[in-house]
């Protein structure tokens, strides 16, 4: 059928235009409601999403479209090597994409990443490698300690 | 030209954007941890002081060593009725619950019932509880 090869233009917000295939563009839920929707016809504007993060999100649904017939670990194994290629500043502009695009598997991936980089570190190793300023006083944050003892107590 | 462009980039890299995301995708990140990293996270800054206490989806699993939990049950049965009051206050109604894991001693041994009437009360929809 030709609405297999119907192509879905994609423009970021620093003006890169993308052409993608409908069952790779399809991953993503928001574009998925479009077409059906039949909004998808003209070009559609992503405005937070750069060129760069674009390209890197239609190269993670292609992967996935792609590997269909592949089995569940191969999918994995690409996926671990996809996301571990991402540095902190890209790996969140991902997630801002991910969300925006409603792409549940890119999303997952991305929040999962996150969260093992967040486990086992210390609360200062976290802030250090995030830049989260900490705000609380010594004695609120030694108050906070206390309430939350147990989970404080344990350590891997 | 180049050095504000440099200053820029530095800038960019210092910024803490993890905390500028909105709080269904810190719940998101935050349900990928273990319970223990998962509440210490509070400690981070006041933006994510009280994030686990209103995560729609609450999985308390714990394998804390008998020693620990000993010192600490009197807190972790606080955190427990702190957790449930405070999230009650949310517009949100409690999606799921899942409790794991949890040694609880004979004197102890109601307790997940008042936790479970509590759960039940806010409309939760999935419950999961082997304890």
């Amino acid at each position: 059928m030709a609405s297999t090869l119907k192509k879905i233009i994609l423009k970021s917000c620093d003006g890169k235009i993308l052409e993608v295939e409908e069952a790779v563009a399809v991953q993503s839920q928001m574009i998925k409601n479009m077409i059906e929707d039949d909004c998808a016809n003209e070009e559609i504007p992503l405005p937070d999403i750069t060129g760069e993060i674009l390209s890197m999100i239609i190269e993670y649904c292609k992967m996935h479209v792609d590997g269909e017939n592949n089995s569940n670990n191969e999918l994995i194994a690409r996926d671990a090597d996809f996301i571990t290629r991402v540095d902190l500043n890209t790996l969140y502009y991902l997630i801002v994409a991910a969300n925006f695009l409603n792409v549940k598997s890119l999303l997952d991936l991305t929040c999962q990443r996150v969260a093992d980089i967040i486990k086992g570190k210390s609360p200062e190793e976290i802030r250090l490698t995030f830049n989260i300023k900490n705000d609380f006083t010594p004695e609120e944050e030694e108050e906070i300690r206390k309430k939350n003892a147990w989970a404080f107590d344990y350590k891997d | 030209m180049e050095l504000p462009l440099m200053e820029q980039y530095m800038e960019e890299l210092e910024l803490d954007r993890i905390s500028a995301l909105p709080d269904c995708t810190l719940h998101h990140i935050l349900g990928f941890l273990p319970t223990t990293d998962a509440v210490r996270t509070c400690i981070l800054s006041p933006r994510w002081r009280y994030l686990f206490a209103s995560m729609p989806r609450l999985d308390i699993q714990l394998h804390l060593p008998d020693i620990i939990f000993r010192r600490s049950n009197e807190s972790f049965k606080n955190f427990m009725g702190r957790l449930l009051f405070f999230g009650s206050r949310n517009v949100a109604p409690l999606e799921s619950f899942r409790l794991y894991d949890v040694l609880m001693w004979d004197d102890d041994c109601w307790r997940p019932y008042g936790w479970l009437y509590v759960v039940l009360w806010r409309g939760v929809r999935d419950l999961d509880i082997g304890l």
